[in-house]
């Protein structure tokens, strides 16, 4: 209610100042969270807040300017800074509002599923996970984050053009984290489950992975440093898979910023490799029929047999290119400017099962955990060189579990040497942009140890 | 001249002794408002063009109830009385404790003055003369050399002011103004790719710029990244590791400090609970953390629970001293708060953090270092990195790393990580020179993303695992 009228005032006021081009874009997030540690709640979160980002242009110009406050004191405010920013930009680069012009996927809003479940019931199911992961191996000492937690968020989208668009994102999951211990090691293990609705969390399936994640490296130990092969499980290749996004991203490559530049079309990686990024995938928290500009969102191939098919465009960056817009440009919240991002990124699986993998794999190493993504792994140059963790297989079984490794390499030749493709497909603990990947299995990686 | 922090809370006074009313009512043992209006600025330079430009003001309240060990916590941006009160209540039920009597409070605003002194305050700064300060920076990193074909400058500032008022006669308010200038630099060198970062800030006005040259700050992540893209691969295997001072201190941060925190100690998920009074770490090894130094990044007058910052001692001679605590740590340990409950803004309740957290110098020369390091990595800059706190397995990335060969740093070599387990790494910390610097940066965790300074002075540790890739 107070927004609505907040919108009319915002579009009053621009339209008195003589303005264009502007589009008015709002977040409405909930959120609840529940930790429970020995049985008890130890932290509760249960509120909501919102915003709005006001973004005008004029001559090909932008400017932004974001509130939280929705009076009309702040409507002019808002409007005056987002002019003011806009009267110091330089770049050539022209922005644009989107014409809406273009139609969406039917698709449905997230239907609060987790919002109606009652919070004494999360808080149980919370209780329950650590109790059992507690109870299920007498080598696991402590469960140090046990928790139950869901969100929605609700956008809306209106600009000078006419275009009216909303919908609402959500869903929510549990995680537990746990420590081991067994003569002198220490370990610790997670498992997490984020899905749309609450009837698919599986409370002990979550719990035997949490224990087997934990217990299954105790005794764990570094291998000597050289080469070897190796499979890289489904969610550590997953974390491979979001630094890819940032290197397709139109932005980076016309920035310069990307190894990608100029090679749309040519192969980058081996044959065997499918990529594709669809704005619906069955049970995605992050499905959605437009990007943050109101631009439609569609299903469509990003490498096909290892040739790059497209970059990832918002309206500028495809302006820039003179291509269409891909809707790929998102705002994870109002205080920002839209990046460019997949919705939901898909390494199209093969044929061979996990455990197959690891008879293929004969001997090597199988990377379960790699630590420092945000800070090892370098999205302009490829390079990356990680912490990890996993286990040795000799003669396609699992010998012992190995710790305090590094792999290092380059994203490109990684993804160039991929012999083998997992069927076994699962959702990467990303949060903002669902990421669905098999295992894979490399010829060759540097470890350090 | 010392301002005094006086200025109009968004919420009034006895809205928010009702709020603690509410709570205390609903059976809560403790209750707390932390209110916040925030006026932000960033500014984006792509190639030495401004591209983006954003500002604009956030603001909400959040409400905090304890009962025993469990905290309810929750928020909203809906100022209305109405709408506050309802967040109160909701709190008070969450918690589920017994109702009690009305508890009327009477709040008296603690006058406290701002150690962190201002002078050119970021929101009426003139936005041109911001655009010169990234001119220059943009210079800097131009004129360092033909390597360097693109760039990427942000400048980004803020001024936060928080009231935070509890059940126990805490009313107090703080302003926070803090400035950051964000270099990227990247160098092109036969189709590969090699960036340069430098990011300087502080808890203080546009005069900040008075003492950090824009200029040279852009040289440095120029000179970086020019190093770099000369450089060879870093070797791979366990070897000795001279870390540079300044965001080297990282190691500190992610080796130890966030395992001193009282989110994982309290829980007995750290690998330092019960060991207070114990040699942790080499005896060459003191560290602090200190959100009292005048003007530091991590710096504010009181925390996010309003607690006044103060010098903490963590290690002195390898023994360990102390923890970082907030009050549900402190709740939990039997002890005292420490002054560092921190979160990012009102929409995450506040733990325990670090504020500026650093290794204190000792008495070798950073020269003399090397000059007795035979063979080893000399990591001049680091990145970022992280740590499991129940383990203590850290990592961080190099930035810039040397060979050091017969006492000597020789052939620049790049995509270094550096990982290990905390306490030992400690324990292996066998020189300490007297050069301290700190460094800024930001730091994530439970209640999100803060400021934070790292620092140390330049020191060695003999065996580190070098994740590098073997030639």
């Amino acid at each position: 209610m107070i927004y609505d009228k907040f919108i009319n005032q915002v579009f009053d006021y621009a339209t008195q100042k003589g303005l264009k081009e502007f589009e008015l874009f709002s977040l409405n997030n909930q959120e609840f969270e529940v930790m429970v540690s020995k049985g008890e709640i130890e932290r509760y979160k249960d509120a909501g807040s919102g915003g709005a980002s006001f973004k005008v242009i004029k001559d090909g110009k932008c400017g932004y300017s974001f509130t939280e406050k929705y009076d009309s004191e702040n409507v002019k405010k808002l409007i005056d800074d987002a002019l003011e920013n806009l009267g110091i930009i330089e770049t050539d680069d022209r922005d644009y509002i989107f014409s809406g012009n273009g139609s969406y996927t039917e698709m449905a809003d997230y239907q609060k599923s987790f919002e109606k479940e009652d919070a004494n019931k999360k808080i149980n199911m919370a209780v329950d996970l650590e109790k059992r992961i507690l109870e299920g191996d007498s080598r696991i000492k402590m469960v140090t984050n046990c928790m139950y937690m869901n969100f929605s968020s609700s956008v809306k989208l209106s600009n000078s053009r006419g275009l009216e668009v909303n919908h609402i994102n959500g869903g929510g999951g549990m995680y537990a984290m746990a420590v081991a211990k067994e003569n002198e090691s220490s370990k610790s293990g997670f498992t997490f489950s984020f899905v749309d609705n609450p009837e698919k969390l599986d409370i002990e399936k979550l719990a035997s992975q949490a224990i087997e994640e934990t217990v299954g490296k105790l005794g764990a130990k570094p291998v000597s440093s050289g080469k070897y092969r190796a499979i890289i499980r489904r969610d550590v290749f997953g974390s491979f898979l979001s630094l890819f996004v940032r290197m397709i991203s139109a932005e980076a490559v016309q920035k310069g910023f990307s190894l990608f530049k100029d090679k749309l079309g040519q192969k980058i990686f081996s044959e065997n490799i499918n990529i594709s990024d669809l704005n619906y995938y069955k049970g995605s928290m992050f499905n959605t029929p437009f990007d943050s500009q109101g631009v439609p969102t569609h299903a469509k191939n990003l490498v096909k047999n290892g040739v790059l098919q497209t970059y990832l465009h918002s309206l500028k960056t495809a302006n820039k290119d003179g291509v269409a817009p891909t809707g790929n440009a998102f705002r994870r919240s109002y205080k920002g400017k839209e990046n460019i991002s997949s919705i939901n990124l898909v390494l199209e699986k093969g044929n061979t099962d996990y455990d197959s993998l690891k008879t293929e794999l004969g001997n090597g190493i199988i990377i379960t955990d790699v630590q420092g993504m945000h800070s090892g792994a370098n999205p302009v140059s490829g390079d990356f060189s990680l912490g990890a963790e996993g286990y040795m297989i000799e003669n396609g079984k699992i010998t012992f579990p190995v710790e305090q490794i590094t792999i290092a390499g380059n994203l490109i030749d990684l993804f160039s040497s991929i012999t083998a493709i997992g069927n076994d497909v699962e959702v990467a603990p990303e949060f903002s942009q669902g990421i669905y990947t098999p295992s894979i299995l490399i010829n060759e990686i540097e470890v350090a140890g | 001249m010392i301002e005094s922090l006086t200025y109009n809370s968004i919420v009034e006074g006895k809205i928010i002794e009702d709020v603690l009313s509410c709570v205390i009512e609903q059976g809560g043992d403790f209750a707390e408002v932390f209110i916040e209006d925030k006026i932000s600025s960033n500014i984006n330079m792509f190639n030495g063009k401004i591209e983006n430009v954003n500002s604009g003001v956030s603001c909400g309240i959040g409400i905090r109830g304890f009962l025993g060990n469990k905290s309810v916590y929750a928020y909203t941006n809906d100022f209305s009385t109405a709408s506050i009160m309802s967040v109160a209540k909701r709190v008070g039920i969450a918690l589920k404790g017994i109702k009690s009597e009305f508890t009327k409070y009477d709040l008296r605003i603690s006058e406290n003055k701002n150690m962190h002194p201002v002078m050119l305050i970021p929101s009426n700064y003139p936005k041109n003369d911001k655009i010169n300060i990234m001119k220059k920076a943009f210079d800097g990193v131009c004129e360092y050399s033909d390597t360097i074909k693109e760039s990427s400058i942000m400048l980004a500032d803020y001024v936060q002011n928080v009231t935070i008022a509890n059940s126990e006669n805490v009313f107090v308010n703080d302003r926070r103004t803090r400035v950051r200038l964000g270099i990227s630099a990247v160098a092109t060198l036969n189709g590969q790719k090699e960036t340069g970062f430098y990011g300087p800030g502080a808890s203080m006005g546009y005069e900040f710029f008075n003492i950090v040259d824009p200029y040279e700050a852009g040289k440095e992540a120029a000179r970086q990244a020019d190093r770099m893209i000369k450089a060879e691969y870093a070797p791979a295997g366990k070897m000795p590791v001279v870390i540079s001072n300044e965001f080297g201190g990282v190691i500190f941060h992610e080796a130890c400090g966030h395992a001193l925190e009282a989110t994982f100690v309290s829980k007995g998920a750290s690998v330092f609970c019960d060991k207070l009074g114990q040699k942790v770490a080499s005896e060459l090894v003191s560290a602090v953390d200190d959100g009292s130094i005048a003007n530091a990044w991590g710096s504010a007058n009181v925390d996010d629970e309003g607690t006044p910052t103060r010098k903490n001692q963590l290690i002195e001679n390898g023994i360990l001293k102390g923890y970082m605590i907030d009050r549900m740590g402190a709740r939990k340990m039997g002890t005292d708060y420490t002054g560092n409950s921190r979160r990012q803004d009102y929409t995450f309740a506040p733990t325990s953090r670090m504020t500026n957290t650093f290794i204190q110098p000792g008495k070798s020369l950073p020269e003399e270092i090397i000059s007795a390091t035979d063979k080893g990595l000399y990591a001049k800059r680091l990145g970022g990195g992280s740590v499991d706190p129940s383990t203590g397995e850290f990592n961080f990335s190099v930035r810039e790393g040397y060979l050091i060969e017969n006492g000597r740093i020789t052939t620049p070599v790049r995509g270094a990580t550096l990982i290990g387990k905390g306490i030992e790494i400690l324990q292996k910390i066998d020189m300490v020179g007297n050069d301290i610097l700190r460094g800024q940066g930001m730091c994530g965790s439970l209640s999100g993303s803060i400021p934070a300074d790292v620092g140390q002075p330049t020191l060695r540790v003999s065996e580190v695992v070098v994740g590098g890739r073997n030639k």
